[in-house]
């Protein structure tokens, strides 16, 4: 009870002229001189709110005196720089709090380990002793009577227990000090004496200093010497490489339930944008190359971006078509190097008809210029024959030399077939990725006949039944155009049309595509309307653009709100975590580590769903390719993750980072106040 | 006439936008260096000088045939050709006003650029006027139905401000 202990060896610990205030001007602790001599075991005494759990601060140097020094085994703490102290705490000295020593979501073991992970030294001192760290946990845990806990969970343990893993925690790589604030509070009175005489053997045979405060005085006899915290009323007290990434996992997976509902609030939100960016680029991606090299598209009167739609794309119905004299016309004009007429309104089995000339072959062009091929067969000649694009052909299991028998009308079925007139396939086209590949391509005089078989009372779609005199006008035309007549081996006895849906126009010079659309558009015989493809398409992107970058934004919010979300999942938990903090200070972490430790969990769960929802992308976008193939045509290439991927997921989690700098800037400065204080 | 494929602009979209809306990035793209520009030249150059400098009534649609091989800077409004599969516009006309298809006739050969890009590029809207930086070459043409006209391949467009 003397305070006064001749010892020959040098102090473990030395405080000399200490003082601490929290505030100025109101000094808690003023201690002028105290020496603790290695291997004793002091009580340090006193009722709560006297300084006790201070004073272990300023020993552990986790608060700096306001005057004085204290020394540790001849190093001065407070004249080391902050990540040298967390070091020296880390190897030299063992931490027991009250209560919640251990993080519950590590198995006991791990706990134990905990000095060895941050302490370098005292993972070699384990080793020394026991050959390896995990012998030295388990010869501990079993000393303290918990030979089987090592791979329990920490949370599962009653106090009792987790007070002696504690222990075990402490001892581990035989630091010189060990600190307990008040370890046995917890426990009733057989256990007390039970965990304090264990903690005593262990200690003396490490040779470790104890000090321990507690406001028990029934304890006192067991110790070497006690000092009353009023004695100490004028004076004393408080770590290495920081497992962070290791550290914020296992804490993710304790908290998985609320993890794994963050993450999916990023993944779909990252879905979205992933998806709408994916189906606007494939959408335009499969717009634009779907016609190409055509100067002018020409059809009755109707907005360009309609004509465009229903003519090239195939989407909508045509309200109108024009008259064959008008077509033969501006086929025949000077200048015109090609011409493709389009005959639109008929299907085979949901896959639109398309009655044309061999010119389509010759002349049609996709993707930036690309050529038509057959993979099979060739083109149809002058008798019923069809061409199959290759969509068409494989969906249907159809191959050159098939016959098949075209329904009138544009819908998916049509119940109006006639038998008698089926069509021969005589070839089909190498898949292009367009709307070529979905189509059945027949000669316009077959399609005639097709229509005069049609009992007129049923025929629907948008085509007039074709006027009994009609074949006058296909006579003339072939008298027009050297083109048709060479498709059609100039067989006059063949009805053909008298009408057409539009048709396309490639020019000598491009130069001349203004004027000559000037000249069918002032068209007296008809009204008609010509558009360049090229400009008609980016009227259409003008008007999709608004809805697109709508649902960009929509999706971009939905990523904030994801991560916002993240954010107020780890504000919420941070107050019950400020004792975890505690302990991780207490086994040597920095405050710039705590900030990191949190830093890292946002943005582990900011990456996870980002990268999730890459996944979800990929999925889903698979999953619905042929539908949204088969309802629009568009082809989605999905071919895998590639840069807008990696880029979102990169901008997604330095997005997390940043966020999570939020909640841990706030444990940071928890963590400075509360030190080693566990707070409850 | 072959296009090569680009890569989609959908990368710097979504990066653009995300930087914007999560970081409050502000991509404050200074125009930066300029090199050296070529001098400008007006449509009423292009017209040969004993004709009206007036477009709309310009009666001989003949180039001038001294522009030839001369690089020059010309503002015009786009007509785009050819898109290649992003959406880009690789080939256009450019035509000295807006609306040069429907309200007014076309103008006449001397008063339009055919022009070409290597890289092509984004068109922002029919409306925006761009200054086309580029070799003004005439292409001659015998035919009947072609005339002489002005061609370009542009290796610099930017946008016009009024």
């Amino acid at each position: 009870m003397t305070e006064e202990t001749t010892q020959n060896t040098p102090p473990v610990l030395a405080a000399g002229g200490l003082r601490f205030a929290w505030q100025a001007g109101q000094t808690l602790l003023d201690i002028p001189v105290l020496d603790i001599a290695p291997g004793e075991k002091v009580l340090i005494r006193g009722a709560s709110g006297s300084g006790k759990s201070t004073l272990l601060n300023l020993f552990a140097g986790i608060l700096t005196p306001t005057a004085g020094t204290v020394s540790l085994l001849g190093t001065d703490l407070s004249a080391l720089p902050g990540a040298t102290r967390d070091r020296f705490r880390a190897e030299h000295l063992g931490i027991i709090f009250q209560l919640f020593n251990l993080l519950p979501w590590l198995p006991v073991l791990d706990n134990v380990l905990l000095p060895c992970r941050f302490s370098r030294r005292r993972l070699l001192r384990a080793r020394e002793s026991d050959g390896s760290e995990e012998t030295a946990a388990r010869r501990l845990l079993a000393e303290l009577g918990l030979p089987e806990a090592g791979s329990a969970s920490a949370a599962r343990l009653s106090i009792g227990q987790q007070q002696r893993v504690a222990a075990a925690r402490a001892l581990i790589g035989n630091p010189e000090i060990v600190i307990a604030d008040e370890p046995t509070s917890a426990l009733d009175e057989d256990s007390r004496a039970a965990f304090l005489a264990l903690l005593q053997a262990e200690c003396e045979r490490v040779d470790a200093t104890l000090i321990m405060v507690s406001h028990e005085r029934s304890l006192e006899p067991l110790f070497d010497r006690v000092i009353p915290m009023r004695q100490l009323g004028r004076r004393h007290l408080v770590s290495a490489r920081f497992p962070v990434a290791r550290l914020a996992l296992r804490s993710i997976a304790a908290r998985r339930t609320s993890a794994l509902l963050t993450c999916c609030a990023v993944a779909l939100s990252v879905l979205l944008v992933l998806g709408v960016q994916e189906m606007r680029e494939s959408a335009r991606q499969s717009f634009a190359s779907t016609i190409s090299g055509t100067d002018l598209l020409v059809g009755p009167r109707t907005s360009g971006v309609n004509l465009l739609l229903y003519a090239v794309f195939r989407i909508g119905q045509p309200t109108n078509n024009l008259s064959r004299q008008s077509y033969e016309r501006f086929a025949a004009a000077p200048g015109v190097e090609w011409s493709i007429p389009l005959s639109l309104g008929d299907s085979y089995r949901g896959y639109a008809v398309v009655g044309t000339t061999g010119d389509y072959f010759r002349h049609f062009r996709y993707g930036g210029g690309r050529k038509l091929e057959f993979a099979a067969g060739h083109a149809f000649g002058s008798g019923p024959d069809a061409v199959l694009g290759a969509t068409a052909a494989r969906e249907l299991g159809h191959g050159v030399g098939d016959e098949i028998v075209i329904a009138h009308g544009m819908g998916a079925t049509s119940f109006l077939k006639h038998e008698s007139h089926p069509v021969t396939i005589t070839g089909v086209l190498a898949p292009t990725g367009t709307v070529a590949d979905r189509a059945v391509y027949v000669s316009l005089a077959t399609l005639e006949r097709v229509h005069e078989t049609a009992t007129p009372s049923f025929a629907a779609g948008p085509r007039a039944p074709a006027p009994a005199g009609h074949g006058d006008h296909a006579e003339a035309g072939h008298e027009a155009s050297e083109g048709i007549r060479d498709d059609h081996g100039g067989d006059g006895a063949h009805a053909e049309p008298g009408e057409i849906t539009a048709f396309l126009l490639g020019l000598e010079s491009r130069v001349q595509v203004l004027r000559l659309q000037r000249a069918v558009n002032e068209y007296e015989g008809e009204p008609l309307t010509a558009v360049i493809p090229a400009v008609a398409l980016f009227e259409l992107w003008s008007v999709i653009g608004v809805a697109e970058n709508a649902l960009l934004a929509v999706g971009v919010l939905a990523v904030l709100t994801g991560l916002v979300g993240m954010l107020v999942a780890i504000l919420g938990t941070l107050n019950e975590r400020r004792r975890e903090m505690a302990i991780l200070r207490s086994v040597g972490a920095r405050p710039g580590q705590i900030f990191l430790l949190l830093v890292a969990e946002a943005g582990l769960l900011a990456a996870a769903g980002a990268l999730l929802g890459v996944v979800l992308k990929t999925a889903v976008l698979g999953a619905l390719a042929s539908p949204i193939q088969a309802r629009t045509g568009i082809l989605l290439e999905s071919v895998g993750p590639g840069t807008a991927e990696a880029v979102v997921v990169v901008v997604v989690t330095a997005a997390g980072l940043a966020l999570g700098a939020l909640p841990a800037w706030r444990a940071y400065r928890n963590s400075l106040a509360d030190g080693m204080t566990i707070r409850l | 006439m072959t296009i090569a494929p680009r890569p989609t602009p959908r990368t710097a979209t979504v990066a653009t936008a995300l930087a914007i809306a999560l970081a409050a990035l502000l991509a404050v793209a200074p125009s930066g260096v300029r090199a050296r520009e070529a001098p400008k030249l007006t449509w009423e150059e292009m017209v040969p000088a004993n004709t009206s400098s007036d477009p709309l009534a310009v009666t001989s649609s003949a180039p001038v045939l001294t522009l030839d091989g001369r690089r020059v800077r010309l503002p015009g409004f786009i007509v785009p050709l050819e898109s290649d599969e992003g959406g880009l516009i690789s080939e256009f006309l450019l035509v000295p006003y807006f609306g040069a298809c429907i309200h007014v006739p076309p103008p006449p050969p001397n008063q339009l650029v055919y022009v070409t890009l290597e890289e092509p590029f984004n068109l922002v809207s029919l409306q925006q006027p761009y200054w086309i930086e580029g070799t003004l070459q005439v292409a001659e043409y015998s035919s009947e139905v072609a005339d002489s006209h002005y061609t370009m391949q542009a290796d610099r467009i930017t946008k016009y401000n009024y």
